[in-house]
């Protein structure tokens, strides 16, 4: 064995990274060469140095912030360009997956509209409704106000009963069904 | 006398026995289909009459609780079906009159009793929309909106 190749092994021979028969061969060659045996004790020195000074040299949270920054946008250039890149090879299915995606939003906003028409339909309903059995009950109370004697005026005649389809409807008093159906 | 010559004869008299006694059954229409004997069923008339008087006596003297309680027996009664009409018509106005004495809850109570003697679709909407409108009434929003949304769906299926 040569110096340089066992310079250029040293520092793996300080870490313990060599196999056994390397670290055999750079062990007997140190046994036996002072220039790189200085050099493994300067290795050493150098190593020991710093670990000595290992504490001044931890990082300021600065640093850890900008370099979290830094990741995070690479990660996500990365995704937008895998997304971009995964279209671009798979035409077809980047195709199929928008169709999907189109037939699943369009039922989805078929069905909401679909509801709003049917509820708009029932407060129709309902609203009809409680508008007839609203002037039905104004009429009554204007019958039985006018069985009492009591005088209407003539605005509250027009404003509320002229147009009440019940007035004409049930203008007799109602009498008993099963009464009126027997005779 | 051969008996090509007397069939016609016979058959004549056997169409018109059958005639005879199946008439009463024809006369007899729907109350017959439905099940229940003319007199049953003009008793049960004549027995509903008399409630209507009583509970609109009670109702006229505000006694509505008792009101509620007599009005109930006509409904109770084992009707055929072919007296819905005049059923749903009582109920209603029973309902109606219980509202005019401020006393929808007893109205809505009367409805919710007696709404399952009725079969007919159309019979129960119009129930059911009473019944929301007594809701409504009440100040009950979302049951009243329950109680029509029922009712339109019963008018949907006769349509």
């Amino acid at each position: 064995m040569d110096c340089k190749s066992c310079t250029e092994d040293m520092t793996a021979y300080l870490d313990g990274e060599l196999n056994r028969a390397r670290f055999r061969e750079i062990e007997g060659h140190l046994e036996g060469c002072l220039p790189c045996l200085e050099e493994l004790e300067s290795l050493k020195r150098s190593g020991r140095l710093v670990e000595s000074h290992l504490p001044e040299l931890e990082p300021k949270p600065e640093i850890w912030n900008n370099l979290t920054a830094k990741i995070a946008a690479a990660q996500e250039t990365k995704r937008r360009g895998g997304l971009l890149s995964f279209c671009a090879a798979h035409r077809w299915k980047a195709a199929a997956a928008a169709i999907a995606a189109s037939v699943v939003l369009a039922t989805g906003l078929w069905g909401f509209w679909n509801h709003q028409q049917s509820e708009k339909a029932l407060r129709q309903y309902m609203s009809e409704y409680i508008q007839k059995r609203d002037s039905h009950i104004h009429a009554t109370r204007a019958r039985a106000s006018d069985a009492r004697g009591e005088t209407r005026t003539a605005d509250s005649d027009h404003a509320e009963y002229s147009d009440n389809p019940f007035v004409e409807v049930r203008a007799e008093p109602f009498d008993n069904p099963f009464r009126s159906e027997a005779q | 006398m051969s008996p090509a010559r007397n069939f016609h004869p016979r058959l004549f008299l056997f169409a018109a026995a059958l005639t005879f006694l199946t008439l009463p059954f024809i006369l007899a229409g729907p109350e017959f289909q439905a099940g229940s004997q003319p007199a049953e069923l003009g008793k049960m008339r004549s027995i509903a009459e008399s409630q209507h008087e009583i509970v609109m006596s009670l109702i006229r003297k505000k006694e509505f609780s008792q009101a509620l309680s007599e009005a109930n027996k006509i409904f109770q009664l084992n009707w055929p079906p072919n007296q819905e009409a005049p059923l749903r018509k009582d109920l209603l106005y029973f309902a109606d009159q219980f509202l005019h004495g401020g006393q929808a809850a007893i109205g809505l109570q009367l409805l919710e009793t007696n709404l399952k003697a009725f079969k007919n679709n159309a019979s129960r909407a119009a129930i059911l929309k009473e019944k929301g409108y007594l809701h409504k009434n009440m100040g009950q929003e979302d049951k009243a909106i329950e109680c029509f949304r029922e009712a339109q769906r019963l008018e949907k299926i006769d349509k």
